[in-house]
């Protein structure tokens, strides 16, 4: 669901929507393996918005922050993904949540 | 709004032996990604001379897909060549993760099943 209304705003904003699409579900799938392996629940916020010639989405979530997880179900890619199909991309990781705000170029 | 997620499995006859071919509809990702990975873990896939992965109905894959297609490469006893379509978000996934050498993937049906015989049953000698 995030994945596709941001792929849909991406799209009007004149970003690459597959790679914003890829970015999305590689930061949330990361907050929910790492995140919160943990416990069971917990919050992930997806945030969007335009900034002169880029798209700033941010994927936030209140977990433990980032931790190696040695049965990932991701190839440990996540993050190198991230990396490869966004234009910058920056990790806050704190024991009480992981940021990761990634830029598109509009 | 994404495709519900389904898998069929089918058994075709080819080269003397029987190829199970796994059709993969709607979204690969975290929530879907075991799903593949059970089903190409079946007595299906196992007991077959190969396995011909159909992904040109998955509009979408993420790492987590990925990893659950080249785990079952390695863990099947015989070849499995997927079936991409050029210009996908699953090609451009192999494209960006370079793991192209690890994954034979053809456009067609029929490429994939004249292939399997030439694809070592863990992946060697990648398609296009």
């Amino acid at each position: 669901m995030a994945r596709e209304a941001v792929a849909s705003y991406a799209r009007e904003c004149g970003a690459p929507e597959e790679d914003v699409k890829l970015a999305v579900s590689e930061a949330v799938s990361n907050a929910v393996v790492h995140g919160f392996r943990d416990r069971k629940g917990g919050e992930i916020g997806l945030k969007a918005q335009t900034q002169p010639g880029c798209l700033l989405i941010t994927v936030a979530d209140n977990g433990i922050g980032m931790t190696p997880h040695l049965k990932s179900p991701g190839l440990g890619l996540g993050i190198a993904l991230i990396t490869r199909v966004s234009h910058e991309v920056q990790f806050e990781s704190t024991v009480s949540g992981t940021t990761v705000s990634m830029r598109f170029l509009i | 709004m994404a495709k519900a997620f389904e898998l069929t499995t089918e058994m075709r006859p080819s080269g003397g032996g029987e190829v199970a071919v796994v059709r993969a509809i709607g979204d690969v990702d975290l929530a879907t990604s075991d799903r593949l990975a059970a089903e190409l873990a079946s007595d299906a896939c196992s007991a077959s001379a190969g396995v011909v992965l159909d992904l040109t109905e998955v509009p979408f894959m993420d790492s987590s897909g990925l990893r659950a297609v080249l785990v079952s490469i390695e863990e099947l006893d015989c070849p499995l060549a997927a079936i991409v379509a050029p210009g996908s978000a699953v090609s451009r996934l192999i494209d960006v993760t370079e793991v192209g050498p690890l994954l034979a993937s053809y456009p067609t049906q029929e490429e994939a099943l004249a292939a399997l015989p030439e694809i070592g049953s863990h992946g060697e000698e990648g398609g296009k």
